[in-house]
């Protein structure tokens, strides 16, 4: 029973950080309707601004991961501004829009690999990180602490911005029609800006999580993003509340299915399941799935 | 008889083919001589892939660096023999598909007639193209057991698992006298042959392996693995990981709270990146060790200032380290060897000047010599880390195990 109660712990903790993965990403594409996959771009510049200005620069690590956050956003913004903006003004389809983004997330990998090289790029532990308390059976990290609180605050935080904020219900009403929200007043092209913005900090939450606690590579967005399209697809595409459901489930799957077996089935387990999701609930989870996505 | 148009078409595509088939077999015949004299100096070329890209880079980038300074004195030395060594590099990212790529280039392309390379899947890929093109193949940094008779174009050069692993095992069954032992292995050639050679010497030695974990490379959670392997209660964990996964594991085994004595290989030991990056979770594991890479030693006290100076940073694996700059060395007296016989250095006759030669004198180890199997079998020092910050050199020395 201990056994499972760790790994439940662990697949809840995993989880939660797809789930923020994802819900960043759930935000653009039922705002945009973009599939925005250079979203693990953000994540890996993200965690690359943390690294080089906390372990090459020696920056305080809080404010490194400000400046992380910010340097998502940017990138978010860069992404919208030159690439996504000029592609809508000549009409181009889903396809062209697909097409970019994963050229971007190509060029962003490459583009680290020039600068910083492929070898991993390591952060020391600190006496902050290594804390741990014993809770029974369970071991509680630092690390778990900070996810949960980072899971919650985005969660709290874009509920209250969608909910209490105009630029929110901009997202969600250019997300419902974009023509009506214009007819209403809202600015497109603006509210891109700004869905972006948001999305990408979001993202940027997990990327400063896992380089404080795992070496940084170039490749390890693309391995998050894999995990956020299956957080997306059983939680429902568009559904931000699915988004984090459907990762937090997907965590615990991964690492539920090794309680009886052996840890190499775990992937497998993952795919079963991301399958029968396809086959039976293609929509997922959420009733509200966006239904152009 | 006179062939009319149609016949004489179908006369030259039948040449043509007869020739694209002639060359075609040619070109995958023995690999020649693709050595270029000038000025009475014999340049012989010498393939090197490694994972000079991806998470494994680390070490690759310093595995190449050690074997061109190994061949820029190699040339020194064996100038007046009338000959020196050229080096080319390919990438192998450290898989099994881009290494195979990588030789193809190598064999083909640069024509050399030997590639060294490192890493178990890498190895285990090129075997069996080596002897489809007649290149020597030569393992200088991996070390599954699964590679001792993996193709017949292949010698190891590095000693394998069979040799620092179960010496390891053995170790901590009868020295350190635990009975029960766990394993969390990358899952892939290398974690698989040394979980096995693992397994069968601590079970041999009177214990009892009760937990077999695999992680994926460069996984970015291991808490599962380690979840697992302490549920059966082991008394002595070996880990058995590649740069990229490795860190994780350390630290997640000292956030359970862990007191478990872990062990490892060199690979991990020894590389200035894991032990950055898993910290004080790396400190008392004990670790094998094939090289004497003590800093008393002036001549890898040399080596590594001169890194040093050129990189602004210790080396990475410096026991493997040692075996690629000696490798240069290795090549030099088999193309010295066949010159002195007047064969050509070719993929055959390279391989036949290793299995017929008793011993390679070498200016690191020593000397080497081959067993009929084509694995080489070294003294394996156990290490143990006091302080991961610290330069591995300093690591305490447990003990040396003779082969």
């Amino acid at each position: 029973m201990a056994l499972f109660l760790q790994l439940a712990q662990n697949g809840a903790i995993i989880g939660l950080l797809y789930g923020l993965f994802a819900y960043g990403m759930s935000l653009i594409i039922s705002t945009t309707g973009v599939l925005h996959f250079a979203h693990g771009f953000t994540l890996v510049g993200a965690a690359y601004t943390f690294w080089w200005l906390y372990q090459g620069h020696g920056i305080h690590p809080v404010l490194a991961a400000v400046v992380a956050l910010a340097a998502a956003a940017a990138i978010g913004v860069v992404i919208e501004l030159g690439v996504y903006r000029p592609l809508r003004r000549r009409n181009a389809g889903g396809m062209v829009f697909l097409v970019a983004s994963l050229a971007v997330l190509t060029l962003g990998q490459n583009l680290l690999v020039l600068l910083f090289g492929t070898d991993p790029k390591p952060t020391p532990p600190s006496a902050f990180m290594s804390w741990t308390v014993h809770a029974g059976p369970l071991v509680i990290r630092t690390f778990d602490v900070l996810v949960v609180a980072a899971s919650l605050g985005a969660f709290a935080g874009l509920y209250l911005l969608q909910t209490r904020t105009a630029v929110g219900l901009s997202f969600r009403a250019v997300g419902d029609n974009p023509e009506r929200a214009e007819t209403l007043g809202i600015r497109l092209q603006r509210t891109y800006v700004w869905v972006f913005v948001a999305g990408s900090v979001v993202a940027a939450l997990p990327a400063v999580l896992l380089a404080v606690q795992n070496p940084v590579t170039p490749s390890m967005g693309f391995d998050l993003l894999v995990k956020a399209v299956i957080a997306l697809v059983i939680g429902g595409v568009g559904s931000m509340p699915g988004a984090l459901l459907g990762g937090v489930l997907i965590g615990l799957v991964e690492s539920l299915a090794v309680y009886k077996l052996p840890t190499q089935w775990a992937e497998f387990t993952l795919f079963a399941v991301l399958f029968l999701f396809v086959v039976v609930r293609p929509n997922g989870l959420s009733r509200n799935a966006l239904r152009s996505a | 008889m006179k062939l009319g148009s149609g016949g004489r078409r179908r006369l030259a595509v039948v040449a043509a083919v007869a020739v694209l088939g002639t060359s075609a077999c040619g070109g995958a015949a023995q690999s020649g001589d693709s050595s270029v004299t000038k000025n009475g100096i014999t340049t012989y070329k010498m393939g090197v892939a490694m994972a000079l890209s991806g998470s494994q880079s680390a070490l690759g980038q310093d595995f190449v660096t050690f074997v061109k300074y190994g061949i820029e004195d190699a040339n020194t030395q064996y100038q007046k023999d009338g000959f020196k060594i050229d080096l080319v590099t390919e990438d192998t990212a450290g898989t099994a598909d881009v290494g195979l790529k990588a030789f193809n280039k190598l064999a083909s392309v640069e024509q050399t007639p030997v590639v060294f390379t490192a890493w178990s899947a890498v190895v285990k890929a090129m075997a069996p193209a080596a002897k489809d093109v007649g290149v020597a193949l030569i393992n200088s940094g991996a070390n599954s057991p699964e590679l001792e008779g993996a193709g017949d174009n292949l010698r190891n050069f590095f000693p394998l698992a069979s040799n620092d692993v179960a010496a390891v095992s053995t170790y901590m069954a009868k020295t350190q006298k635990k009975k029960r032992a766990a394993i969390i292995r990358v899952d892939n050639a290398t974690g698989q042959g040394a979980a096995e050679v693992y397994k069968k010497s601590f079970e041999a030695a009177g214990g009892k392996v009760v937990a077999e974990e695999t992680i994926r490379q460069d996984a970015v959670d291991a808490s599962a693995q380690v979840a697992k392997v302490l549920a059966a209660k082991p008394d002595t964990i070996h880990i058995h990981a590649l740069l990229g996964e490795a860190p994780v594991i350390f630290k997640a085994l000292k956030e359970s709270g862990s007191t478990v004595p872990i062990t490892t290989y060199a690979g991990l030991g020894e590389a200035v990146a894991v032990r950055t990056a898993a910290g004080s979770s790396m400190d008392g594991v004990i670790y094998t060790t094939l090289a004497n890479t003590s800093p008393t030693n002036p001549k890898i006290k040399a080596l590594v200032d001169r890194f040093t100076k050129d990189k602004g940073r210790e080396p990475a694996g410096l026991s493997y380290d040692v075996y690629m700059y000696d490798s240069a060395f290795f090549y030099a007296e088999i193309v010295k060897a066949l010159r002195a016989a007047k064969k050509p250095v070719d993929g055959k006759n390279i391989l036949d000047t290793i299995d017929h030669t008793a011993s390679f004198p070498l200016p690191l180890q020593q000397s080497t010599q081959f067993t009929p199997t084509g694995i080489v079998r070294k003294p394996v020092i156990l290490k143990k880390i006091s302080d991961a910050k610290a330069n591995p050199a300093a690591d305490e020395v447990l003990t040396t195990i003779q082969p």
